[in-house]
């Protein structure tokens, strides 16, 4: 058989279709971010077409949900359809194999028969021998392996498989690997945590061209010929400075060559962490800039986990919880952290203490602001009720 | 203010009453009808009531017994000045003049304007409006008959302003609620309304409740999606369980069929085993059985030889013994027979003896029967001479006709019975005699001649011809019949008894019977000696005894030819004599007969013993000469079967050679058995078997597990448990965090309410805190130092009075009427002194009869109350009908008659 000296495929992971992205609270709007991961894999088909890639690995999590649902299968199903080229995935810790899994379902079957006829699930430890690679798929059979699933490659005899030795060797698998932890995550969503270790050099390095890992949301080189490609469409925010996710990875690769890696932007969704301190109540109008400045003047195309620090005076503190009412509407979510400490200004509490001819509230006001010091659940209770005070002396 | 006095005019019951009143106390005493409550009613209608007003309150002032129109003229001090006004309530055109004392007068309007002012109190206007202002007006001092238990806190009301004023200087300037204060209040009310139920729980409907509800309906959600998901999880497991086990099992079960096969193979070789050893053991028991017999025969046939031997040795002196027993048993017979002779001997002298014994005893019985033969016939002689006699007396009696002592006796009766009839008879009877008579005369059919006599002893008919009829009765009537009757029979037995006795008289029967009497002595004299010689039985005694003696004759006769030398005696006494000699030698005789019989019979025993003793040994000696012959033919029968005895050990060496043989066939046979165990080989098959049949239902019933985990965990897609769960989880956090959020809002509305609550509490009690010291003041007066009063100010309106008294706290309307009363006094009282402030350091307050349910006792203890009142500037004025029960108040008395007042 006539194999080119290099090839080229697609390398993706963790598409977490179906993912419920419950904590939005507006359906439309979490049916927006659920819909854009859809998007994402066409967008990775058009990547794929315009690379000319042989075919596209999907290194687990192609679904959320071991028990994912029919109208996401078909939606999956459509959109690996119109990619066009071999899809070929491996059952992650979210969609892993096993009895009664999503993969043996008869209406995963028959939607995947006619819809998607070049998507390949490969549930056992066997060698997938492409035209033009030889795919080593590790699958995840439930949701936290015990064993390393690269175990069985350890002791492979490659003389017996027969394969055509020219091709390169993908090992396809989905875990954390030693060194680097992927297990964290899940973040709020479930923080399920993935303990499938994969020993990476435990693997005989010089019988396998690329390692397709799965897992770690972020794109991350583990070394030159192992990469955990990172989810297409972001869904969650993203934690720590190096974690780059949104993309897929575009491999060239040869037998016994090094790959080569090219990132490929496809997430579209922006997934802002911003964290914010308040030096002075004015510092409400600074925050508004912030935020104009990450998100422009979009609506509906992008999620923010604010965290507020610093303290406000109770006028500050309406003020930000208009800014934020507004900045709500606009955004797919918005997830605060309000570490905020009200302290009212020395206005605010002579304009509540000092009143003369208004003794209650006075005495009222006087009374709660000790109560307000601290971070006990009484205290938070007491600056409420401050605010509220407030807000009814200042309709 | 003070009033100083008071008159009225026209004015109902009043044409003009003047009361002069003292600045400090006034008692205003009348009786009921008196107008007591009219004068009351005027000076405050003086005060407070336009003098235009009209209608039915105008009316109402009217006096139906006097002329002209109600008029009232009061003087007061305000303000440091008298004033006088004067009010004529002539209906619209009703006039009032007011006038400062030594200044000008004020009219209509400008008078009640100026009063007002004076008063400080809302001009009242006109009509019944402002008439009904009007009675309202100073509610809080006027008393009115009947409302003394009222709360006055609502008369004060019109006052409040004036009051919290009042109240806010003698608190030290404690600030009041102000209008921004009251709508936070209620703002903050309105809100912890919406949110909490008045018990303070989560109202239904509320956004608290709501985030409640949501946060248990997604804990509810994620339970039942756990549920859906753990099932999910648990038929996961149980197919790859099952699945585990089916291929465990089957694995095992090849195992298992293949141990058995191997336990089976190994049982049917142990089947071959045991039937060839049931061959060697038969074999071996044939030759064993052999070489016994061949064994036994030779010991047998040894054993026969020994015991032939034995007996040969045995009889010889079993015969020494028969002789020697032999010789004795001849001598014992010899001497049976000596000493049978001598008891022969013995015996027949013994019986001849006792034949002469016999004969002795006949012989003697022979001749005391002769004896007694011969007394027997002397007595029949005897007799036979009495019977003679006998004969003879009874002769002479046959003659003598037969007449016994009762028979005679009779006689005599008769004689007497008729001698005594004849004379009854004769006394009773008649006798008729014809004397003459020429007609025929008949006495019943009796026709009587002249001089017949006739006794008529009944009732008769006497006929003289047929001129004449006479029935004549006799003396007794029918007794006379009867006396006849009884004589006639008398006399008729008399005559039959005489001759029956062959008598003629009673002399003659006498005679008879004494004769008749001596023969019947002589007989019975007779017959008793007769008796005595038992002649009845002597003749039997007689031909009994000739019987007798004639039978011993012949015995005496037969026995005397038995016995030779008897020679019988002549005499009783010699018989008896030789009779007894003979008893004598007879004993003798028996003693040695018998001792000849001990002695033959002792020989006896001893000559049959021996000969039982030579019998035995005979015996013995037979019996074993049986036994030889017998050992002789059982050798015999022994011997024959060995055959020549030369070839007898050669045969047995034989034997003994094939039963080795076999046994060692045996026990190879028994050995290999051995190593195959086949105990335990059954135990192996039965246990594969079992274990085989168990894996087989294991795995039928891991099949059915399988298949209906299979059907559980093949879903139509229609859901997504695992997706569910997760959403559910995050429903729940959320709903989780949106109920603390909510519930922290709701508790700082909580939070504030209760602030605002607590606050409103500590100013009214700054607020109240002079009220209440005032109204405590009095209360010390009527109910000891222990009593005092609380009041609250609430968002200015005052209320919500309590008194305690010796620890106890009673709300106002709790109290008893009399109470209430008191404490209704005090606390106008206080605000009166309060209030007293702004008019003047004094104000006056009216009791009409504000008393009637105090008992005498508070009666009295209320006067200290209300002459501290009065010390404390106010003007008291105190109607009652009953002025006695105030002697002590000290007060300025004013006495209203009863009736029309002039």
């Amino acid at each position: 058989m006539n194999v080119r000296s290099f090839m080229i495929f697609i390398h993706t992971a963790d598409w977490q279709l179906g993912k419920p992205f419950a904590r939005i609270s507006h359906p439309d709007k979490a049916a927006r971010v659920r819909s854009e991961r859809i998007a994402a894999i066409k967008r990775i088909g058009t990547i794929a077409k315009e690379k000319q890639a042989e075919f596209v690995l999907v290194a687990g999590d192609v679904f959320d949900s071991f028990t994912a649902d029919k109208s996401t299968v078909s939606a999956a199903c459509s959109a690996i359809g119109e990619i066009g080229i071999p899809v070929v995935a491996i059952p992650g810790n979210h969609d892993h194999g096993g009895p009664g899994c999503l993969w043996e379902q008869d209406f995963f079957k028959k939607e995947c028969e006619s819809l998607a006829p070049n998507f390949q699930i490969l549930l056992e430890h066997r060698p997938l021998e492409l035209d033009s690679a030889v795919i080593f798929p590790c699958p995840l059979l439930r949701r936290h392996e015990s064993v390393d699933p690269t175990e069985w490659l350890r002791s492979l005899d490659f003389e017996e498989l027969k394969i055509d030795t020219d091709k390169p060797r993908i090992v396809l698998a989905h875990g954390s690997v030693h060194g680097f932890d992927s297990s964290g995550s899940d973040d709020e969503d479930g923080a399920l945590g993935s303990p499938n270790l994969i020993a990476l050099d435990r693997l005989p390095a010089s019988e396998f061209d690329f390692i397709a890992l799965g897992d770690w949301h972020g794109t991350k080189e583990i070394n030159p010929d192992a990469w955990y490609a990172g989810t297409p469409e972001i869904d969650r925010f993203p934690k720590g400075e190096n974690n780059d996710p949104g993309n897929a990875l575009c491999v060239t690769v040869t037998r016994n060559g090094t790959p080569a890696v090219e990132k490929m932007a496809t997430g579209k969704l922006g997934w802002h962490v911003i964290n914010f301190e308040f030096a002075s109540d004015e510092d409400v109008s600074r925050l508004q800039e912030t935020l104009t400045a990450r998100i422009g003047s979009r609506a509906g195309e992008d999620l923010v986990h604010l965290t507020v620090n610093g303290s406000l005076g109770i006028g500050a503190a309406t003020q930000l919880d208009e800014l934020l009412d507004q900045w709500r509407s606009r955004l797919l979510r918005l997830k605060e952290k309000n570490y905020i400490r009200l302290a009212p200004s020395d206005d605010e509490i002579e304009a509540l203490t000092t009143r003369t001819g208004d003794p209650l509230i006075a005495n009222v006001a006087l009374g709660l602001m000790p109560d307000t010091e601290g971070e006990s659940d009484a205290a938070e209770v007491a600056r409420i009720a401050l605010r509220e005070l407030y807000g009814a002396i200042n309709p | 203010m003070r009033l100083l006095s008071s008159t009225i005019r026209n004015y109902r019951i009043h044409r003009e009453t003047t009361v002069d009143l003292s600045a400090a106390l006034n008692l205003v005493g009348g009786p009921n009808e008196s107008g007591k409550s009219t004068l009351a009613e005027a000076i405050h209608r003086a005060l407070f009531l336009k003098a235009s007003v009209g209608g039915e309150i105008q009316k109402s002032m009217v006096s139906d017994r006097h002329q002209g129109h109600p008029e009232v003229e009061l003087r007061f001090e305000a303000a440091g000045k008298t004033f006088q006004v004067t009010k004529t309530f002539s209906g619209t055109n009703g006039k009032t003049l007011f006038s400062e004392e030594g200044g000008a007068t004020l009219h209509g309007p400008e008078a009640e304007s100026r009063l007002a002012e004076l008063l400080q109190v809302e001009e009242a206007g006109g009509g019944r409006g402002g008439a009904n202002k009007a009675a309202t007006q100073w509610s809080h001092l006027w008393v009115w008959q009947g409302s003394g238990g009222e709360d006055p806190s609502e008369s004060a009301a019109a006052h409040r302003d004036a009051l919290l004023s009042r109240l806010k200087e003698s608190g030290g300037g404690a600030a009041m609620q102000s209008t921004l204060d009251s709508q936070v209040v209620a703002t903050i009310q309105e809100k912890y309304d919406e949110l909490f139920t008045k018990g303070g729980k989560p109202k239904a409907g509320s956004l608290l409740f709501q985030a409640n509800e949501e946060r248990d309906k997604m804990a509810a959600a994620v339970q039942s999606a756990e549920e859906a998901f753990s099932r999910l999880e648990e038929a996961r497991r149980s197919f790859s369980t099952s699945e585990n086990t089916i291929r465990s099992r089957r694995e095992e079960s090849s195992r298992l069929i293949v141990d058995l096969e191997t336990a089976r193979t190994g049982l049917k070789t142990v089947s071959e085993l045991r039937l060839r050893e049931g061959s060697e053991q038969r074999s071996f028991d044939e030759v064993s059985s052999q070489h016994q017999q061949i064994e036994q025969a030779i010991a047998e046939v040894e054993q026969l030889r020994v015991e032939r031997q034995q007996l040969a040795e045995s009889l010889e002196p079993a015969t020494s013994r028969i002789t020697v027993l032999q010789g004795g048993l001849k001598d014992k017979k010899s001497a049976v027979q000596n000493t049978e002779r001598a008891t022969d001997a013995a015996e027949k002298i013994l019986s001849e003896a006792r034949d002469q014994r016999e004969l002795a005893e006949v012989w003697l019985r022979l001749l005391e029967q002769r004896t007694e033969m011969a007394q027997l016939v002397e007595r029949n002689d005897e007799i036979s001479a009495l019977r003679k006699t006998r004969q003879a007396i009874d002769a002479k009696l046959a003659l003598l006709p037969l007449i016994d002592e009762p028979g005679f006796r009779r006689l005599q009766r008769l004689e007497s019975d008729l001698s005594e009839a004849e004379a009854v008879l004769n006394a009773l009877s008649t006798d008729i005699e014809v004397i003459r008579t020429t007609l025929p005369i008949k006495v019943g059919d009796e026709a009587l001649a002249e001089g017949d006599e006739h006794t008529i002893g009944a009732e008769t008919i006497v006929t003289a011809g047929d001129s004449l009829v006479l029935k004549i009765t006799p003396g007794g009537g029918t007794d006379l019949a009867e006396a006849k009757r009884r004589a006639s029979e008398i006399r008729l037995a008399k005559q039959e008894a005489f001759n029956s006795a062959e008598v003629k008289s009673i002399a003659a029967a006498s005679e008879i019977l004494a004769q008749r009497q001596s023969f019947e002595a002589r007989l019975q004299t007779l017959d008793g000696e007769l008796s005595g010689k038992d002649a009845e039985k002597l003749g039997a005694k007689i031909d009994t005894l000739a019987r007798e003696l004639t039978a011993s004759e012949a015995e005496f006769e037969r026995r005397s030819e038995r016995v030779d030398s008897y020679k019988a005696p002549s005499t009783l006494d010699e018989s008896r004599s030789l009779r007894d000699e003979i008893h004598h030698q007879m004993d003798d005789l028996e003693f040695k007969v018998t001792e000849a019989r001990n002695q033959r019979s002792a020989s006896a025993q001893l000559a049959q013993q021996a000969e039982e003793d030579l019998d035995s040994e005979k015996q013995s000696a037979q019996q074993v000469q049986h036994r030889a012959i017998e050992i002789q033919a059982q050798l015999q029968a022994k011997e024959d079967p060995l055959g020549p005895k030369d070839q007898w050990e050669q045969n047995r060496i034989l034997r003994l050679d094939a039963k080795r043989l076999a046994a060692q066939a045996l026990s190879k046979t028994q050995s290999e058995l051995g190593q195959l165990q086949p105990d335990s080989l059954q135990a192996d098959v039965d246990r594969l078997e079992r274990a085989i049949q168990m894996g087989k239902e294991e795995i039928e019933n891991a099949g059915q597990a399988h298949a209906v985990a299979r059907s559980i965990l093949t879903t139509d897609g229609t859901t997504d448990p695992a997706g569910a769960l997760e959403i559910a989880h995050t429903h729940a956090s959320s709903a989780k965090e949106r109920y603390e959020s909510v519930n922290r809002q709701a508790e700082a509305i909580r939070l504030l309410r209760d602030r605002f609550t607590d606050e409103q509490k500590k100013l009214s009690d700054r607020f109240s805190r002079p009220l209440a010291e005032k109204v405590s003041d009095y209360l010390k007066q009527i109910f000891g130092p222990t009593a005092s009063a609380t009041v609250s100010v609430d968002d200015g309106k005052i209320g919500g009075w309590t008194m305690t008294r010796d620890g106890f706290t009673f709300d106002f309307d709790k109290l008893s009427g009399g109470t209430r009363e008191q404490v209704a006094a005090a606390v106008r009282l206080a605000l009166a002194e309060i209030l007293a402030a702004d008019h003047g350091g004094s104000l006056p307050v009216v009791f009409d009869d504000a008393f009637t349910h105090s008992d005498p006792d508070r009666i009295q203890s209320l006067q200290r109350m209300l002459d501290l009142a009065s010390r404390r500037g106010l003007q008291i004025i105190l109607l009652t009908c009953d002025p006695t029960d105030y002697n002590a108040l000290g007060a300025h008395s004013v006495s209203l008659a009863s009736g029309e007042r002039s």
